[in-house]
């Protein structure tokens, strides 16, 4: 342990990985997507013209440009026609038949989809509210059964379009990672806090008080960095989301771990007091982070009624790079408490020096 | 870190050059917000960096003291 805490190759290792993600995480585009659509909402019946106007689209190089619009799995209509303005805007027209499907309802919500034969499809789902003034009496199934083509072109490498997030899912890499390298220096802490209590060794201790020290930082950098995320995206800084709150007191009971440490005199003392409090710490964590904010509602991914890390957020290129960005991370959190554990032991050994 | 900003942006440029019109740096898509985040996670880690130099200097005063 202590040899391959002063061997070079993780640490480099460690900047490696998070130079890839930098690079990676910064250059691989976003898949093209649709920004706006108009009109919102049309009739059954008349001959409706949509404008769209898209993100990192190339509609003028593709070869071949589909649309549909699709108010179920089966049912759905092609456009009549799709007139390419430029690079990034489209007029579709579409001929909308005299009835919706469904004879009761006034009106539908459709998914706009586009397919581009080279790249894939742009869809918005419920992008628009199709009307009927009168409901017929009979069914229309007749009148929307096109078929949607499927997509047989090469995959490209890109990250997924979100709207509201846009770019910002690249944070991914920097906001959810730094939070993941934080729980696994958090680990380690509560695994020497806990040694020390067995063994008594002062070693320990200072272990457990340099990775818990470093964690800390990178919490309040997962804090600020959600913040920024967050003003981006939810046009706030903050709000009284459960989760937010909650790791906010998760960090608070983590800085009264080094306001208590530095307030006890004596060596075994402080080591003692604070191995304890740092298992308290470690144990009041989990539910303030990952139970709590579950629990109850909240705006944050992967917290009540809002998944995260499920299929359609975390798609496998993005995939690539934030796991990477964990252990780079991680491994640069662990350099880092590694000097500051030797500060710790040199510090331990002048006192014991001076006592001498 | 200063190289790490340096090969960023150097990158950066050399996309726009490679991959021409793509949307990448409108800031429609926000690329700005994702910037920030990294200035944030970089400048942290180097502010701590200078704590942990703070207490190296404190350590060799105290070895001179002696």
């Amino acid at each position: 342990m202590q040899k391959l805490l002063l061997q070079s190759w993780w640490k480099l290792l460690g900047i490696i990985i998070m130079l890839y993600v930098l690079i990676a995480g910064f250059i691989v585009p976003l898949k093209p997507g649709v920004l706006s659509i108009e009109p919102l909402e049309i009739e059954c019946g008349s001959s409706a013209i949509l404008h769209i106007s898209a993100y990192n689209s190339h509609f003028n190089e593709v070869k071949k440009l589909k649309a549909y619009l699709k108010i179920d799995s089966i049912n759905q209509i092609e456009a009549a026609d799709i007139r390419v303005l430029n690079r990034k805007e489209l007029d579709i027209v579409f001929d909308i038949p005299s009835h919706l499907p469904d004879t009761s309802k006034t009106s539908e919500r459709a998914t706009l989809v586009i397919l581009d034969v080279d790249q894939g499809f742009l869809i918005t789902p419920s992008a628009i509210a199709i009307t009927q003034s009168e409901p017929s009496n009979y069914p229309f199934y007749g009148q929307w059964n096109d078929e949607i083509d499927s997509f047989s072109g090469h995959w490209s490498f890109a990250f997924p379009f979100r709207s509201i997030l846009y770019e910002t899912i690249r944070n991914t890499f920097f906001h959810v990672a730094i939070w993941f390298a934080m729980f696994v220096l958090l680990i380690v802490g509560l695994i020497y806090s806990v040694k020390y209590l067995y063994g008594r060794q002062l070693n320990h201790d200072a272990v457990a008080a340099s990775f818990t020290h470093v964690a800390v930082v990178f919490g309040l950098l997962g804090v600020a960095t959600g913040s920024v995320w967050a003003k981006n995206t939810w046009g706030v800084y903050w709000t009284n989301d459960p989760k937010l709150n909650m790791s906010v007191v998760a960090l608070m009971i983590y800085l009264a771990y080094s306001i208590l440490r530095s307030s006890i005199a004596g060596d075994d003392r402080r080591a003692q007091v604070s191995a304890a409090f740092n298992i308290f710490a470690f144990a009041a964590m989990i539910p303030l982070i990952f139970i709590i904010p579950r629990m109850t509602s909240s705006l944050h991914p992967g917290n009540g009624g809002n998944p995260a890390l499920g299929g359609e957020d975390l798609d496998h290129t993005l995939r690539l790079i934030f796991y990477p960005a964990i252990i780079g991370l991680t491994l640069l959190g662990t350099w880092i408490s590694t000097l500051l554990y030797r500060i710790r032991k040199i510090q331990l050994k002048i006192i014991d020096r001076s006592l001498n | 870190m200063k190289n790490k900003l340096i090969a960023i942006v150097s990158f950066c440029f050399i996309h726009m050059s490679l991959f021409g019109a793509t949307d990448h740096y409108d800031n429609i898509g926000k690329i700005y917000a994702v910037v920030a985040v990294v200035a944030i996670t970089l400048l942290g880690i180097a502010a701590f960096l200078f704590y942990l130099e703070r207490r190296i200097n404190s350590l060799e005063k105290q070895l001179e003291d002696e």
